[in-house]
């Protein structure tokens, strides 16, 4: 046996053994659960690298046998294939965790057939994760497609499907339907990430970079423009504000005020003061800002104006926070003696209106959606208060306006509904108001789910006409 | 009395949801070639969402809250697959359908027996 080899055998079967497991978990999982197609896509994925990665392993081991100077090739095929598989092992686990009894499907079907039609984002999938911190987070995925493009050059039957996003949810919220809109935002990461390493860029990408550079020239001061550092540090911060204004808008562009108000849902839970509402951090802007962003789109889109009569207190305190005169917004930073004050003024001022526009270019127009809402709000609100799924007669309602009705009604007449079925005394009790509220939700999930049924047959039947 | 076709048609679309009399029957799928809608019956389907039996995690039964629960395992079976039932074997299914029943009427479920030969 050449020198080294036993070492390398070794190694190779440790590989193997993990692999080997990773494959069959895999294997398991989709035999025992059912999961959102993009799972699915993940997890054959992952079964093919594995059992490619075995198949490479056996191979090589005979030809370093044969060739001793390919030990050395190997072995970094194998650091490289250790690299990956660990970066996959993170993700493996919470998908399997995300099968359709533990996660929104529905929704997070909508929010896939939307994402697709984002300019760009054609066949664009998400996995969903189930994590255990209480937060919603977009993993950052283009490591592993270039890891992954790297290793389809060694195992070529294993290709990382492309436009393949990995979106988070705390595993508390999985089943619950309002507090999850919060994933459009997290999909808005995706996008950008997506459209930011695009070929041929997008224009309006890249009118926002150059809004950047602007902003950074105007509020950096000379000494820190010629450091690269302090230069490096302001840029990163305008980027996550950036990025972070840009899923809000791409949010309420794709789900309407729905999503401005599961964030303050969400932001309530998580417990914010009154100081956190005007601070920017070096990862967001501040809730006012972000509120006051929220408040421009939805008025422009009429959104604002559709749920003019709405009378809950989330609206109130949305209007409230985007109240807040800019002025008050404030930077805190652990090193603030760059010139970093003026960031802020030079961010809304040159970078938002160009974010405005990239979110506008890029999503269609809300304006149907708006009209739909319109007239179909009153009948899901009816069907609602009734005990019923929402649905109509003739034409079905759509799911931006089942969700938009509902979060609505779910904000001003859930006292009133469990007063009506179970009496003033319930109505006074917290265990009441919980199991209502999941009634609730459950009845806009089967209304959205319907809804999406009723289109995938009539896009049968079209194409079933079509053909004939 | 048994509702028939037109007094079925009648109540799910001329009576508004929140009159006592209105019958709700959603997602409405049907169509003219394949109407869902029999002389005094609809026809319903079976939804994604089944009840599985499954041993007892103790080795005693307790006809008690937790042992409710702890009888069947859910299973989810998205619309287009398949579910195999063991030979006699009984599954809990819900149907693809909401219904509201109207305050004067009651419904009755029958199975379709169909023979795969």
């Amino acid at each position: 046996m050449p020198d080294g080899l036993g070492a390398l055998l070794h190694d190779a079967a440790v590989l193997h053994r993990f692999v080997d497991f990773i494959e069959e978990y895999c294997k398991e999982q989709e035999r025992s659960q059912t999961y959102i197609d993009a799972s699915g896509l993940f997890f054959r994925y992952v079964e093919a690298l594995a059992s490619g990665i075995k198949q490479e392993l056996t191979k090589e081991i005979t030809r370093a046998s044969r060739f001793p100077k390919r030990l050395e090739a190997v072995r970094r095929n194998m650091l490289t294939l250790k690299y990956f598989l660990r970066l996959l092992h993170e993700l493996i686990k919470p998908a399997a965790d995300a099968h359709t009894l533990t996660i929104p499907a529905p929704l997070i079907d909508l929010a896939s057939q939307q994402l697709q039609r984002v300019d760009g984002m054609k066949n664009a999938q998400i996995v969903i994760l189930l994590a255990p911190e209480f937060m919603y987070f977009q993993r950052p995925h283009s490591e592993i497609k270039v890891e992954a493009r790297f290793v389809a050059s060694f195992i070529p039957n294993a290709l990382f499907p492309p436009k393949l996003g990995f979106i988070e949810l705390p595993y508390s919220q999985g089943p619950n339907f309002f507090t999850n809109l919060a994933i459009y935002h997290e999909i808005g990461h995706f996008v950008y990430e997506e459209l930011s390493h695009s070929n041929p860029r997008n224009c309006h990408i890249t009118d926002v970079e150059s809004s950047t550079m602007r902003c950074l020239k105007r509020a950096l001061n000379k000494e820190a423009t010629k450091d690269p550092e302090s230069y490096a540090f302001a840029k990163k911060i305008i980027e996550s504000w950036t990025q972070e204004i840009f899923c809000d808008l791409f949010a309420i562009r794709l789900v309407g005020p729905a999503f401005s108000f599961a964030l303050i849902e969400m932001l309530g839970m998580l417990g914010f003061s009154k100081k956190e509402t005007i601070r920017f951090s070096s990862s967001h802007p501040s809730s006012a800002c972000r509120f006051a962003e929220h408040l421009n789109m939805l008025r422009t889109d009429s959104w604002w104006e559709a749920i003019a009569d709405i009378k809950a207190d989330q609206k109130a305190i949305l209007e409230n926070l985007a109240g807040i005169p800019r002025t008050s917004y404030a930077l805190y930073l652990d090193d603030n003696d760059l010139g970093l004050h003026s960031l802020v003024t030079e961010f809304l001022d040159i970078v938002v209106p160009a974010i405005r526009n990239l979110v506008r270019n890029i999503t269609p127009s809300p304006r149907p959606a708006v009209n739909r809402f319109k007239k179909a709000r009153s009948n899901i609100e009816n069907c609602l208060w009734c005990g019923v799924v929402p649905y109509a007669t003739t034409n079905p309602p759509d799911p931006v306006s089942i969700i938009n009705a509902a979060f609505c009604f779910y904000l001003t007449s859930l006292p009133a509904v469990i007063d009506r079925f179970e009496g003033t005394e319930a109505a006074r009790k917290i265990e009441t108001h919980s199991l209502w509220t999941k009634r609730l939700e459950m009845w806009t999930m089967k209304s959205v789910e319907d809804s999406q049924i009723q289109e995938r047959l009539k896009d049968v039947g079209d194409k079933y006409k079509n053909d004939s | 009395m048994v509702l028939c076709r037109k007094e079925i048609l009648r109540r799910m679309r001329e009576l508004p949801v929140d009159n006592d009399g209105n019958l709700v029957i959603t997602p409405l799928i049907d169509d003219k070639k394949n109407s869902i809608f029999d002389a005094d019956s609809v026809d319903l389907r079976l939804g994604c969402h089944f009840l599985l039996p499954k041993m007892l995690d103790q080795p005693f039964f307790s006809p008690d809250r937790s042992s409710s629960s702890s009888l069947h395992v859910p299973v989810h079976v998205p619309l287009g697959q398949f579910l195999v039932v063991p030979a006699h074997q009984t599954i809990l299914g819900a149907t693809l359908e909401f219904i509201k029943l109207p305050s004067d009427a009651s419904g009755v479920t029958q199975n379709r027996p169909m023979r795969v030969t």
